[in-house]
């Protein structure tokens, strides 16, 4: 582990309650979107967009994994996993999930989010861009299955949906 | 209509003209240019609301490339309501924009909802609906009666009819998680085996129906001195289980001992009035007597032997285990 600086743990995360006496736990939208959309620019521009991608859908990996162990631990089966996430995300303002298909004998999933954190009421650029909420969903069913997904985004707000609409399927 | 924007005849570049080629004039006319923008949009209407539009776009448009793309566009429209209207949910709909973004929405909360009702169809009744406002209504009042329902059912499953205690279903359903509880949280669990004395003699005297009244009086009692974490049940004829999790020997004594003798002093209605009833107790506790059911069962079942023994309507302690 020698050299790792910034190596993840939900300790990171601080105690909010205890640091933010007067502002709280909350903030706004643009300000996730300002550090997430500058972030993306700079590393595109650094490792170009395909990388970029990579990157974000990496972090959403970690941060689903993350999310899954911290906040939906223990749930059995698979409607009390969905139950729970579905409150988690909405409770913390993260997206509307929707599950639209699921048979998990056959490790395939279709799905749908929202409202969603990172691209809901941005323009039509006619890209599907959220590469972290397929990470993000990825490292949730992966921790929850123990199964490796691969998940991906079919329909985003920016290529003119209302909703984003993923799929995901268990990597043979 | 972004796409469509350049369809308009402007001055005198001929609009709508198929490839703009160097024979075209500036005498072209107006009239020719506002024929083609009325074929064009008499194209486009007829995707909308006729039978049978064209399939294809005429040749004299093809290399408008909005043009041919918007027509696409609505012809794709065109065959995803359809199929939407006809209860398709997978049809898919390649368009982007504002009307194809409400549809696509439109079609995500129509196929979680059959996911929704898939879910209660296999028995996930925590599911409910928040789209289609009346629909959402039914649909969760209905998911509500069926919770009723099937709480009914479970209890009903679980119930001794006559005395309303809990039966030996319950019981050994219950017991492993007992046994795993007070293992997990280092408690003991007294559990009493209970069988009214001459009871077969109650029921020859008096009748069937005396019987059961002695057996409904008894069970009452057993609810009025048991608590909420207790397990009361009736295991079998004149046969009663009390399980008292966190109870030692002694405290699981007193407690049958207090129940012994509220018993013997009961006084029953109708038939079973002039019925003078007592029970004997066999107890044995966790972990001193056995760490399974089975084993607590047995213990019971032999302190119980001996309280009958012993002279009926007493309360017998079981031996310490002989593996222990
Ligand atoms: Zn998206």
């Amino acid at each position: 582990m020698g050299g790792r600086k910034y190596l993840f743990s939900w300790d990171m995360i601080g105690d909010i309650g205890l640091g933010r006496p007067n502002l709280g736990p909350l903030m706004r939208l643009e300000t996730y979107r300002l550090m997430e959309f500058t972030f993306r620019d700079v590393i595109e521009r650094r490792h170009g967009t395909e990388e970029a991608d990579r990157i974000f859908h990496e972090a959403g990996l970690l941060a689903g994994k993350e999310f899954f162990d911290h906040v939906l631990q223990g749930a059995s089966d698979f409607p009390e996993f969905v139950r729970k996430t579905q409150q988690a995300l909405a409770e913390l303002s993260i997206g509307i999930l929707r599950i639209e298909k699921a048979d998990l004998a056959a490790g395939s999933l279709v799905l749908t989010v929202s409202e969603d954190l990172d691209c809901s009421g941005l323009p039509d650029i006619g890209d599907q861009i959220c590469t972290y909420d397929e990470g993000f969903l990825a490292g949730l069913l992966g921790a929850f299955t123990g199964k490796t997904f691969r998940v991906k985004e079919v329909d985003c707000w920016c290529t003119g949906g209302r909703t984003c609409r993923f799929t995901a399927d268990v990597v043979a | 209509m972004h796409r469509g924007s350049d369809l308009p005849v402007h001055g005198g570049r001929g609009g709508l003209t198929a490839g703009r080629r160097a024979d075209d004039s500036e005498g072209r006319s107006m009239a020719d240019g506002h024929d083609r923008c009325g074929t064009a949009l008499s194209l486009l209407r007829s995707v909308l609301y006729d039978a049978t539009p064209p399939a294809e776009v005429p040749p004299e448009f093809k290399d408008v490339a909005d043009f041919e793309t918007l027509f696409r566009e609505l012809m794709s429209l065109r065959t995803y309501t359809t199929a939407l209207s006809e209860g398709d949910l997978n049809a898919s709909l390649d368009m982007r924009g504002r009307v194809s973004g409400a549809l696509k929405g439109l079609q995500a909360n129509l196929r979680h909802l059959t996911w929704q009702t898939q879910a209660v169809a296999a028995g996930d009744l925590t599911q409910r609906v928040q789209f289609l406002g009346e629909f959402a209504t039914a649909f969760n009042t209905m998911v509500d009666h069926l919770q009723e329902l099937q709480d009914q059912l479970r209890d009903q499953a679980v119930r001794d009819p006559l005395t309303g205690l809990l039966n030996r279903r319950y019981l050994a359903e219950t017991m492993p998680r007992e046994l795993a509880r007070a293992t997990r949280e280092g408690r003991p669990l007294a559990l009493l085996m209970i069988d009214v004395d001459h009871f077969k003699q109650v029921n020859d005297a008096l009748g069937h129906a005396a019987g059961d009244q002695v057996l409904r009086a008894l069970g009452g009692l057993l609810r009025a001195m048991t608590r909420a974490s207790d397990v009361a049940c009736r295991w079998g004829g004149e046969e009663f289980v009390v399980v008292l999790p966190g109870a030692p020997a002694d405290a699981g004594a007193r407690r049958a001992e207090d129940m012994r003798l509220a018993f013997q002093t009961l006084a029953f209605p109708d038939q079973a009035s002039r019925a003078h009833s007592t029970f004997s107790v066999g107890l044995a506790v966790f972990p001193a007597h056995g760490d399974t059911p089975e084993a607590l069962l047995e213990a019971a079942d032999r302190a119980l032997y001996r309280a009958k023994e012993g002279g009926r309507n007493c309360v017998r302690v079981a031996a310490q285990a002989t593996s222990a």
